[in-house]
């Protein structure tokens, strides 16, 4: 293949499956690749300028923080939290959404009613004072944290896949599975589920954002990752007092964000196309 | 036909009443419907919509949601099994096996995000108890005969890569995938054009040869009718009127409203032209939220008798016609068509 070919062939997804992964090597080698200690702090460095030279702290090429500590290191091992805290609250966000939203749209009647009362209970509930009462009650962290994300997320999963799978049970080839003796367990896991593959990784993508996003404003609430250990979100939430001073603080860890985000929405976006059997 | 009287019969139905629950009140769908199906026989039933063609035979397979459907009286008797009382696990284990279902919409009856192998295979897997491997192997038969062109390969394409009629066979092949002893084709047909249609209804004949399987093949066409059917049955308003021996239904109607579908059929014989204008049955069929007491198509039947407002006539044996030949009706349809032919 020639090099035109090559980039003629690529695609968005591709894209974003090369910056996540090089995010994620990052994260998993963070011991080995962070050029500092992500927590040791100097305050002769304090809010030192990015700099591709070296000092007598070290290197520093995206600067320092109010305290001195290496941004470029805070924010390799920042996406150790940011990344897994996300990752699990989506996943079991939309484990326990996605299972909701089917029994819900499948049976139909009153478990419908119930849990479609429940969803509108959890979406009416201010997410933050939830967060706070969370925390108060069970202490911060990682895993309450993650029940908590995952507790902001699942209602959108359990929506949209109850008013999919409404639609689709009444499709003809649901009844045909029915008469070639499909169980009711059967026809959602092997018939329903696959059909509704595309919306379900849509939200995914777009709840994966927004939970980065809720995580870096619970750590700005001083509830989400606990100091010192460093996340993105808390990374932007003190960056924001010095940002007319050292723009570096704020900038780095949301460019960071933003470019992870997007990843995730342009393989979102790719997968939705390959899960299509149209195409 | 096969001699059915020393055989026992496949399926009895018994005085099934299906009814649905609506805002309006009850809507009576089938209303006492009792007949015998032989292995081995080809059973047309035939009726407009809303005669609960379709309503009588989702009910032998329980696929009915109950509710709105309520079952209200009768017995469905299937292989020396009774179908109405069963445990849902029997059922599940009849649907697809002893009994396959093909639905009218080629177009929407397979699932579209999975290949047509992995839906063949499902039902192989599930019944037959295969593995994955044996599965396959048997799926590309079941393709290759139902003349899917180049089965090996065609086994992993999606369903939209098939035309109308290569998706009603692959229907078909799953239907009798485990070899049922009955198949229920409901209107399988009238989605596709009329070339597609005859190579279904061929595809079908062959199969139940080949299978000795009964057929139940519920339509509204009465070519179809004359191409497959062993028996036909007629059904309005949700009961039978008239059943018996193809030819006998054909050329000897005894129910008004028999004699006024076969007189609504265009006759291709008729070469020069549009010398007889086609004829309908004038009004509209029943209310099935409320029936008359009589014969439900009185109304609309110029040869109704008083009686026929009345009193609802039981299906009995039709006079001077063949053993098997069962009308319901007070009248007697030979004398009201001889004398409106004399007059």
């Amino acid at each position: 293949m020639s090099v035109a070919a090559f980039f003629k062939n690529i695609q968005g997804g591709h894209v974003g499956l090369f910056v996540l992964t090089i995010v994620v090597l990052l994260a998993i080698f963070a011991p080995l690749v962070s050029p500092d200690n992500p927590v040791r702090s100097d305050l002769r460095g304090r809010l030192a300028e990015p700099t591709l030279s070296l000092t007598e702290m070290g290197s520093a090429p995206l600067g320092r923080d109010q305290l001195g500590r290496d941004i470029l290191s805070r924010m390799i091992y920042g996406s150790r939290a940011t990344l897994l805290v996300a990752l699990c609250a989506v996943v079991v966000g939309g484990i326990v959404g996605v299972t909701i939203g089917m029994i819900s749209g499948f049976s139909g009647g009153i478990l419908d009613r119930i849990l479609m009362r429940i969803t509108d209970i959890q979406l009416a509930f201010p997410l933050m004072l939830l967060a706070l009462l969370m925390v108060a009650a069970m202490g911060a962290n990682f895993f309450n944290l993650i029940v908590i994300l995952a507790l902001t997320s699942w209602t959108r999963y359990a929506r949209i896949v109850r008013g999919e799978v409404l639609q689709l049970r009444e499709r003809e080839f649901v009844l045909s599975a029915v008469a070639a003796g499909a169980s009711a367990w059967r026809i959602c896991v092997r018939h329903i589920l696959p059909n509704i593959m595309a919306p379900i990784i849509v939200v995914a993508t777009l709840e994966l954002g927004r939970v980065i996003v809720m995580e870096s404003a619970l750590s700005f609430l001083g509830v989400g990752m606990q100091p010192p250990t460093p996340s993105w979100g808390r990374m932007l939430a003190e960056g924001r007092s010095y940002v007319s001073r050292a723009w570096w603080l704020a900038a780095f860890p949301g460019l960071g964000i933003m470019l992870v985000v997007l990843s995730i929405n342009l393989i979102g976006d790719w997968l939705r196309d390959v899960f299509d059997p149209k195409r | 036909m096969t001699d059915t009287s020393t055989q026992t019969p496949l399926l009895q139905i018994r005085d099934l009443s299906v009814r649905f629950r609506t805002d309006r009140g009850h809507v009576h769908a089938v209303n006492g419907v009792s007949y015998d199906l032989m292995p081995n026989e080809t059973l047309c039933i035939v009726g407009e919509s809303g005669s609960g063609k379709s309503v009588h035979a989702l009910s032998i397979l329980r696929l009915l949601p109950e509710p709105p459907a309520e079952i209200t009286s009768g017995r469905i008797h299937f292989d020396g099994r009774e179908l109405l009382t069963a445990s849902r696990q029997t059922m599940f284990d009849l649907r697809g096996n002893g009994i396959g279902m093909v639905f009218q919409n080629p177009m929407s009856s397979l699932n579209p995000v999975l290949t047509i192998g992995r839906q063949i295979t499902e039902v192989l897997r599930r019944h037959m108890k295969m593995d994955g491997r044996a599965a396959h192997v048997r799926a590309v038969e079941l393709l290759d005969r139902v003349r899917i062109p180049d089965a090996a390969s065609r086994i992993h394409s999606y369903p939209h890569e098939f035309s109308g009629g290569q998706r009603q066979r692959i229907m078909i092949a799953i239907a009798i995938a485990c070899n049922p002893r009955l198949l229920i084709a409901d209107e399988a047909t009238t989605a596709l054009d009329v070339t597609t249609q005859a190579e279904i209804i061929q595809l079908v004949r062959e199969l139940k040869d080949e299978k000795s399987m009964a057929v139940i093949w519920i339509t509204h066409d009465l070519g179809v009718v004359a191409g497959i059917a062993d028996t036909v049955q007629v059904m309005y308003a949700g009961a039978i009127v008239e059943r018996g021996p193809v030819d006998a239904i054909f050329n000897d109607p005894r129910s008004a409203y028999t004699f006024g579908l076969l007189n609504s059929l265009p006759d291709v014989s008729d070469v020069h032209g549009a010398r007889t204008r086609l004829r309908q049955i004038d009004g509209m069929p029943p209310d099935l939220h409320a029936l008359p007491a009589g014969d439900p198509f009185a109304p609309r039947n110029p040869y109704a008798t008083e009686r026929c407002f009345l009193e609802r006539p039981p299906l009995r044996q039709a006079e001077d016609a063949e053993p098997g030949h069962l009308v319901a009706a007070w009248y007697d349809l030979r004398k009201v068509t001889r004398r409106e032919a004399v007059g």
